[in-house]
């Protein structure tokens, strides 16, 4: 892949605000992705964080700001536009459909399609074992149902949608929760190979140790705004954490999941 | 890791029985009744029997892709019905030729799914609910339209439809057989059927995918409306009349029929194939018990029995087949020691 101008950020999102009745979700935030960088966005429950995520993924609405990727603005509204802007997202659940094989769940919504209608079957699976072998060497068994598959397995599925699309930005909801030690240890391999590729991270996790070892730029973010933006390797853990729970002062703020939000809303 | 598999009666039992349950079933039964009746291997009982349950499996195949969804359409009662009682409105009062009818019935079918889809999408309600309603408002249609008297005096070209042979095969046997075959390419070429898998196992995934899950609906409720206008065409050319009881037990037998074909009634796959030897085995099983002389009275009962025992084998496939993977990890074990 092709080296960016690192000075340049691949995406930009200015002044994003996001209500949720009377909650200031997301309160006037800047935000910039830089090729080739793992930024971690960490906060409370509730600080916003998977809310700002969730706008530049095209699940949540924003009621206010802009978002450039590559210095055009785009306008991401739903999960689709969000991934022809060249956004893609890996959620925590992954998102797979369990009785469909790995080339079916890498392909989906983006099917290789003859006449409209039919798929093109044995070119979408050749794709398919080729970005898979390449992510991880030692994936089997291309045509078992995805629920058959182990938990990292089933990771490098939701990756190779990211690298197979030629994703700019990746974003990582919580990748870690669910993974073994082995798997954990893989995954972190994963993310450092897509850096790599000159695709920017966005990090979101609970986990500080996950964290200081993957990523380059730490944001730390509290009721909605940031409170923090530092270099990993200028700070301690310690430091961090103070700002997490110091933060904005205030403490205590309401925690949304994001299965509570309506879905299908535009921004 | 992989475990042989030595004992050959499980081999059968696991690839054979389990993975083409309806198949076995027909072809159990079939043996059984061609030693139980002298008259069940003669040619005219056996297209008699395919012929007898082609209007369900028409209905029951686009039930299928419904059923594979995780969706329900319960207004099949309605549809048929409805269909049937317009085209032989048109024909016998307003004259219209047999063809115009019945390009205007289908359309009617697929109207009446996209009206289901619409309906689900706009009251956000689950499809069970919403085609329980709608269903009866289209069966409330048809008795609008027939005046619950039946309509009479069909032409001829229409009732060859339902009762005419060419050959040994009837007319709607003949109409069955190229749907079976689309729709079983359908099920295993087309990005639908994918996009429908996927639907039921995690709506939020197909979602997230950019797919839009109401239009998705929309084809799959317009499709299965079109289905279910054919075959209130051809149930309505059968009788060469439109009776305002027609398809009453017709539901019962779309959904044994997918059922015992081995599509989930959660959803998530689709075997299209297995809802024809559903079928093919509901057919095998009235025409043995009319060859028996078991009253008919008990048929649509022991309908209701084979459903039961269907959706029970279900539930117990998953766990026979992992008893049988425990038996052989064990037996692999002591093989290493």
């Amino acid at each position: 892949m092709t080296t960016t101008d690192d000075t340049r950020p691949v995406a930009s999102m200015r002044g994003i605000d996001v209500l949720f009745g009377g909650v200031h979700a997301v309160d006037n935030v800047d935000l910039d992705l830089y090729p080739g960088q793992v930024l971690a966005l960490l906060g409370h429950n509730g600080a916003g964080k998977s809310t700002l995520a969730g706008v530049l993924s095209g699940s949540v609405p924003c009621d206010q700001g802009s978002i450039e990727i590559d210095g055009k603005p785009v306008n991401i509204r739903t999960p689709r536009m969000a991934r022809h802007a060249g956004v893609e997202t890996i959620y925590q659940t992954l998102a797979l459909a369990d009785n469909l094989d790995a080339a079916a769940n890498i392909f989906l919504g983006r099917e290789l399609r003859t006449l409209g209608i039919f798929r093109r079957q044995s070119q979408m699976r050749r794709a398919a074992v080729d970005v898979l072998q390449r992510i991880n060497p030692r994936f089997r068994n291309f045509d078992n149902l995805v629920r058959t598959f182990s938990g990292g397995q089933r990771q490098s599925i939701a990756i190779a949608r990211a690298v197979l699309f030629k994703a700019r930005v990746v974003i990582l909801d919580e990748p870690t929760a669910a993974l073994g030690p082995n798997e954990t240890l893989l995954f972190k391999d994963l993310i450092r190979r897509l850096r790599g590729e000159g695709v920017a991270i966005l990090l979101i996790s609970h986990d500080i140790h996950d964290v200081f070892e993957l990523a380059d730029k730490i944001v730390v973010m509290a009721d909605g705004k940031i409170v923090g933006r530092l270099n990993t390797h200028e700070v301690t853990k310690d430091h961090v954490l103070s700002l997490i729970i110091m933060g904005g002062g205030t403490g205590d703020t309401p925690d949304r999941p994001r299965g509570l939000r309506p879905i299908d809303q535009g921004c | 890791m992989q475990y042989r598999i030595v004992n050959i009666g499980e081999v059968f039992l696991l690839r054979v029985v389990l993975a083409n349950r309806a198949a076995f079933f027909a072809f159990v039964l079939a043996v059984f009744l061609s030693f139980a009746s002298p008259y069940f291997l003669i040619p005219g009982n056996l297209f008699n029997l395919l012929d007898q349950i082609v209007v369900f499996t028409v209905v029951a195949l686009a039930a299928t892709f419904v059923v594979g969804a995780g969706e329900i359409d319960l207004s099949i009662i309605g549809i048929v019905p409805l269909v049937g009682a317009v085209v032989a409105w048109l024909m016998v009062h307003w004259g219209w030729p047999v063809s115009g009818a019945i390009a205007c019935g289908l359309a009617i079918g697929a109207l009446c799914g996209m009206l289901n889809a619409g309906a689900i999408a706009l009251l956000r309600l689950p499809s069970f609910i919403v085609t329980l309603a709608t269903g009866a408002i289209f069966q409330g249609l048809m008795y609008m339209i027939t005046n619950m008297s039946p309509i009479t005096g069909l032409p001829d070209p229409f009732a060859f439809l339902g009762q005419g042979r060419i050959g040994p095969l009837t007319m709607p046997t003949i109409i069955l057989l190229p749907l079976i075959v689309v729709m079983v390419v359908a099920q295993k070429t087309t990005v639908l059927s994918q996009h429908l898998i996927a639907l039921a196992n995690n709506p939020e995934a197909v979602r997230v995918a950019g797919i839009q899950i109401g239009w998705l609906r929309f084809k799959l409720f317009t499709m299965m409306g079109f289905f279910c206008g054919l075959a209130g065409i051809i149930l309505t050319a059968r009788s060469a009349s439109a009776q305002i009881g027609a398809g009453a037990n017709l539901l019962l037998l779309v959904v044994a029929a997918v059922v015992i074909g081995g599509t989930p009634i959660v959803g998530g796959k689709l075997l299209v194939l297995g809802t024809v030897f559903g079928s093919l085995t509901i057919g095998l099983i009235n025409n043995g018990l009319n060859l028996v002389g078991f009253p008919t009275t008990l048929q649509t009962a022991t309908q209701g029995l084979v459903i039961l025992l269907a959706l029970y084998s279900d539930s117990q496939t998953a766990s026979i087949q992992n008893r049988f993977a425990k038996r052989m990890i064990r037996r692999e074990w002591e093989r290493a020691k």
